[in-house]
C-alpha cells in the first residue's frame, strides 16, 4: 500500500488539566468546599468510574508529563502527537468529560461551566491553530444544557458538543434530549459522542454493557461499544436527523466493525420500526451517509487488514463515514503508520482528513508536507 | 440389484444431506398444564386454577405479532403452543433431527418467587419429555430448562435430565441472578452439563423480564421493540465474554456452548476485538491461554438466526462473514420457528456459499448435542 | 562484528526496572532480572511503541480464576498496548512466530556491554 502523505486530523485526543485546583478556582465559592474536601481520590470532579482498569494503566506508559495526569501538558503532547504526525487539526474531547456525573446535579452543573471555562482559558488560549475542541454539555438539566451551548458555541475553536455523560439514562435518540441538539443545530455544532457517553459504571440508569456488570476490565473493554451501538440506533431511530438537517453525529472511540451487523439488524426491522414510530421517514442506514461519521480506532485487527475492509463494506459509503483518530494517549490508541497499513489507497485521504474537514467545515490545509511517520 | 442399491443410496444421501435445526419453539398452553407434573405437595401449594405465581412478564413485544400466524393463541392458550402442529411442520422430509426449546420455559427460572418456580422449571421439563414421547418422532429432541438461581439445583437437574434419552441440551435464558452467565457462581452447572455432554444453549432475551434487574442493552432501556430486537447480540456478547474470562473452558474444556436469538453478523467485529484486547490484557486473565476465537467452533457454536439480512434480504451476510476464517465451523441453525423472524433452511442456503451448507446446517450441530 | 558496546555501569540496572540506552545507533531495552541481563531491541512490532513498558514474572494457570507465578521465567511487555514478550527468547507470548530482536549482553568488571 502507499503511504499516504498528508495531512493528519485526529478526532480523539484527550486533554486535561495539571492540578484540579485548575478547575476547583474556577468553580463559585458555594462549591469549592464540596469540590475539595473529597479529592482525595480524584472522582469528586471526574464523575462515576468504573471499578477496574487495565494491568499497566489506562495511559500510554510515555505519556506521563514530569508534572500532572497524562495529557496535561501541551508541550509533550506537541512533541508525541501535533509535530510527530503532521497533524493539521486534533479534536481535544477532555479526558473522559464525565464530570456531570457527579451524583449531585446542580454540583454538576457548576463543574461543567467551570471545565468550559478553563478550556477556553488553558488550551484554547494556546496560540496553535491545530487545536479544536467540544463544548462539554451538562445534561442533568436540558435547559442549562442549551444556555451552556449557547454560552460556549461562539468560541472560534468549539466545533462540537460532547455528551460525555448520559445524564438521565436514555439512549440519546431519546425526545428529552432533542433540545440539546436543537442548540447544537442552531450554533453549526456537531454532536460528539464518546464511547462509554458516561455509562462507566452500572450505578446510573442506563447500564455499562447488556446483561449485568463485568467483573473485569477485559470484559469492559471488549464489550463497552455495546452502548455506542444502542445510541446510534436510538439517534436513527428516533427522528433526531429529521428534525435537525445539517446535525451530524461522531461516534468515537467505539471502533467501526459492528455497524454492519447494526445497520443491516436495524434494516430488518424497518417495518416493525414503522408500525412503532411511524415519523421515521426513511430505513435507519439511509441516515448514515449523511448524517453519522465515526472514528477509526480501535481499528478492527484481523491479521490481513484485506478482511476489515471486505467486512466493513458491506455498508454503502463507509468510507466516507470514517474519520481518523488515535484515542492520544490513552494505552489502546492508533498510530497513523500502523492505520496507513490497514486501509486502502484510495480510502486514505478521505479517512486520515477530507472526512473531518468536510464535516467540521475546515478550509483544505495550506501545503502537504511530510509522510506519516512510524 | 441395481435398483435396490439406488434406493438405499438415495436414503443415505437424504441423511447425509439432512438439516439439523437447533431451534423449534414451544410453549405450555396454560401454567395448569405443568401442574400435573408437580410433587403432590406443592400441587396443593398452589391455588385452584390460573394462579397468579410467577409470572412472566417481558417488557418488549413486537406490535405486528411475536409470533408467525399460524403459532398465535388459540382458544385460551397461549401462542406456540399446539406442540404436534409446531413439529410437524418443522419436521419436513429434508430434517433429520431438531431441538425443541421451551419459549416461556427458559424465562420462567429468572422470575423472583424461587421456591415455586423451581418446581414448576423441573416441571417443565418432565412436560416437553412427555410431549416429545406423544409426538413420537424419533428426530425429535428436547433442550431441558434449569432452575439456576441456585446453580447447585440446576446442576442436580441437569444430571436429572442427562438420564432421559430424548435430551439433547439444556438451556440458561432468564438472566437468573443479574450476572453475566461466567460468572463463577453458575460453574457447578458447567461441570454437570460438560460431564454430561450436554451443550449450553444460551438465548438472548433473557434481561427483559421486569423480574431480572439487567438491562438487554448498555446505555438505556431501549424505547422500541424494533430497537429491542436490533440489538439481540449484545447480551450474547456479555455472556460469552465473561464465559471466556472466567477461564471456563480452561476448567470445564469438554464444555459447550450455542449462542440463539442474536444471528452471526456480531461476529467478525466481537471476534477481532475479543482476540486484540486479549493480547494487551492477557495479564489479568492468564486462564485464557488461547485466543478467544479459538473457542469458537471448537466449544461454541453460534445460531445464524434471525439472519436479518436488510429490509429486503438484500444484505451481504456471506460477505461480511467470510472475512473470518473457518466461520463455517462456527455456526449452526435454528430456525426458531414458529417465532415472527424465524429462518426457513432455504433462506441459509440462500444466504451462504454451498461449501457452508453442510457444516452450518448440520454437521456442527451434530458433534455439539448429545442426539 | 564491532566491538560490543558499553552501556553503563551494572549498579544502573536494577532488578525489574527497564533501561533505553542506545548502542549502534539502535534503541535498546536493557533488563536485570535477578542474576540475569537481557537486551532487546526497544520497538514492539505491533504499533511501534516503545517495549519498556515494564517487567514482570509471567504467569500460568492451572484452572479458571487460580494463577500461579513463574518467577524464573520474566517477560516485557510494551508501554502502549502491553503485548507480552519472553525476555529471554522475544518471542510474543500470544504468538511465537512474533519476536522482538535480542542482543547478547554481558557484564565484566562492573560495566554492562551490548553485542550489536
Amino acid at each position: 500500500m502507499a503511504v499516504y502523505r498528508g495531512k493528519l486530523i485526529d478526532l480523539d485526543v484527550h486533554h486535561t488539566w495539571t492540578s484540579p485546583d485548575e478547575i476547583i478556582e474556577r468553580l463559585p465559592a458555594r462549591w469549592r468546599t464540596v469540590a475539595s474536601t473529597v479529592r482525595g481520590n480524584g472522582l469528586p470532579i471526574e464523575g462515576p468510574a468504573n471499578s477496574s482498569g487495565p494491568p499497566g494503566g489506562g495511559h500510554r506508559g510515555d505519556s506521563e508529563p514530569e508534572v500532572g495526569p497524562p495529557g496535561s501538558s501541551y508541550p509533550l503532547m506537541r512533541e508525541q502527537l501535533l509535530d510527530r504526525y503532521n497533524m493539521e487539526r486534533v479534536v481535544l474531547g477532555f479526558n473522559t468529560g464525565r464530570n456531570n456525573g457527579v451524583s449531585n446535579p446542580y454540583f454538576g452543573q457548576a463543574l461543567v461551566r467551570a471545565i468550559n471555562d478553563w478550556n477556553a482559558e488553558t488550551w484554547l488560549s494556546i496560540d496553535d491553530d491545530r487545536l479544536a475542541s467540544v463544548v462539554l454539555i451538562p445534561g442533568q438539566f436540558v435547559d442549562e444544557a442549551v444556555a451552556e451551548i449557547e454560552r460556549v458555541a461562539s468560541h472560534p475553536k468549539i466545533v462540537a458538543g460532547l455528551i460525555g455523560w448520559n445524564s438521565l439514562g436514555k439512549p440519546l435518540g431519546s425526545p428529552v434530549y432533542h433540545p440539546i441538539y436543537e442548540a447544537l443545530h442552531d450554533a453549526e455544532l456537531m454532536l460528539n459522542v464518546h464511547i462509554g457517553a458516561g455509562e462507566y459504571s452500572n450505578k446510573g440508569g442506563a447500564a455499562m454493557v447488556a446483561s449485568g456488570a463485568p467483573a473485569l476490565y477485559y470484559d469492559f473493554h471488549v464489550l463497552f461499544p455495546q452502548n455506542m451501538m444502542h445510541h446510534l440506533a436510538s439517534l436513527l431511530v428516533h427522528g433526531v436527523f429529521d428534525k435537525y438537517p445539517n446535525l451530524k453525529v461522531v461516534c468515537i472511540e467505539g471502533g467501526v466493525g459492528w455497524l454492519p451487523w447494526l445497520a443491516s439488524n436495524l434494516d430488518a426491522n424497518y417495518k416493525v420500526l414503522r408500525a412503532e414510530m411511524p415519523s421515521l421517514q426513511r430505513k435507519p442506514s439511509e441516515y448514515l451517509g449523511d448524517h453519522v461519521r465515526i472514528t477509526t480506532q480501535p481499528f478492527e485487527a484481523s491479521d490481513d487488514p484485506a478482511r476489515v475492509i471486505r467486512a466493513l463494506s458491506t455498508v454503502n459509503g463507509i468510507e466516507r463515514m470514517l474519520c481518523f483518530s488515535t484515542d492520544y494517549p490513552h494505552w489502546d490508541g492508533d498510530n497513523p503508520r500502523y492505520m496507513a497499513n490497514r486501509l486502502p489507497d484510495e480510502w486514505q485521504e478521505r479517512v486520515f482528513r477530507r472526512n473531518a474537514a468536510d464535516t467540521y467545515h475546515w478550509p483544505a490545509p495550506a501545503q502537504i508536507s511530510e509522510p506519516v511517520r512510524a | 440389484m441395481a435398483v435396490s442399491t439406488s434406493t438405499s443410496e438415495r436414503t443415505s444421501a437424504a441423511r447425509a444431506t439432512a438439516v439439523i435445526d437447533c431451534g423449534v419453539v414451544c410453549n405450555w398452553a396454560t401454567r395448569a398444564d405443568l401442574y400435573a407434573y408437580l410433587p403432590s405437595d406443592w400441587r396443593d401449594y398452589v391455588p385452584p386454577g390460573q394462579p397468579r405465581f410467577a409470572v412472566v412478564m417481558p417488557s418488549w413485544n413486537n406490535p405486528q405479532g411475536d409470533w408467525r400466524p399460524e403459532a398465535r393463541t388459540t382458544g385460551n392458550g397461549q401462542a406456540a403452543s399446539d406442540v404436534a402442529a409446531i413439529a410437524a411442520h418443522a419436521l419436513e422430509p429434508d430434517v433429520g433431527k431438531a431441538t425443541l426449546l421451551m419459549d416461556e420455559g427458559a424465562l420462567l427460572p429468572a422470575v423472583a418467587a424461587t421456591y415455586i418456580v423451581e418446581q414448576l422449571t423441573v416441571a417443565a421439563n418432565r412436560w416437553l419429555v412427555d410431549r416429545i414421547d406423544e409426538i413420537a418422532d424419533n428426530r425429535l429432541r428436547g433442550i431441558a430448562v434449569l432452575p439456576a438461581q441456585v446453580p447447585l439445583h440446576a446442576a442436580e437437574e441437569v444430571r436429572r435430565v442427562a438420564q432421559v434419552e430424548c435430551i439433547a441440551g439444556v438451556h440458561l435464558r432468564g438472566n437468573v441472578l443479574g450476572k453475566p452467565f461466567g460468572h463463577p457462581v453458575f460453574h457447578p452447572i458447567y461441570e454437570a452439563a460438560a460431564e454430561a455432554g450436554l451443550p449450553v444453549v444460551i438465548e438472548s432475551g433473557g434481561d427483559a423480564l421486569i423480574d431480572v434487574p439487567t438491562q438487554p442493552t448498555a446505555g438505556g432501556l431501549p424505547m422500541t421493540y424494533g430497537e429491542f430486537a436490533s440489538l439481540q447480540a449484545c447480551s450474547l456478547m456479555t455472556h460469552i465474554t465473561s464465559i471466556i474470562s472466567a477461564g471456563t473452558f480452561k476448567t470445564f474444556p469438554d464444555l459447550k456452548i450455542v449462542l440463539m436469538g442474536g444471528g452471526a453478523a456480531w461476529l467478525p467485529w466481537y471476534l477481532w476485538r475479543a482476540d486484540a484486547e486479549w493480547k494487551g490484557i492477557r495479564r489479568e486473565i492468564p486462564w485464557v491461554e488461547v485466543p478467544p476465537s479459538e473457542y469458537f467452533g471448537r466449544n461454541i457454536l453460534v445460531g445464524v438466526g434471525p439472519l436479518a439480512r436488510g429490509d429486503d434480504g438484500s444484505f451481504d451476510l456471506s460477505g461480511l462473514l467470510s472475512s473470518i476464517d473457518r466461520i463455517e465451523t462456527m455456526c449452526c441453525y435454528g430456525s426458531l420457528y414458529p417465532r415472527w423472524n424465524s429462518d426457513s433452511a432455504d433462506a441459509v442456503r440462500d444466504a451462504f456459499p454451498a461449501s457452508w451448507h453442510a457444516p452450518i446446517l448440520r454437521e456442527n450441530a451434530e458433534r455439539f448435542y448429545r442426539w | 562484528m564491532s566491538a560490543p558496546t558499553d552501556v553503563g555501569a551494572a549498579g544502573d540496572f536494577a532488578h525489574g526496572a527497564p533501561r533505553v540506552v542506545t548502542a549502534a545507533g539502535r534503541e535498546i531495552a536493557v533488563v536485570r532480572w535477578d542474576e540475569e541481563l537481557f537486551a532487546l531491541r526497544n520497538v514492539c512490532p505491533h504499533q511501534s511503541g516503545p517495549l519498556c513498558g515494564g517487567v514482570v514474572p509471567r504467569l500460568d494457570s492451572p484452572r479458571g480464576g487460580d494463577v500461579v507465578s513463574l518467577r524464573t521465567s520474566p517477560i516485557i511487555y510494551c508501554a502502549w498496548h502491553h503485548w507480552e514478550f519472553d525476555l529471554r527468547t522475544g518471542k510474543a507470548l500470544d504468538d511465537p512466530k512474533l519476536r522482538v530482536k535480542t542482543y547478547e549482553i554481558l557484564e565484566r568488571d562492573g560495566r554492562v556491554y551490548v553485542n550489536v
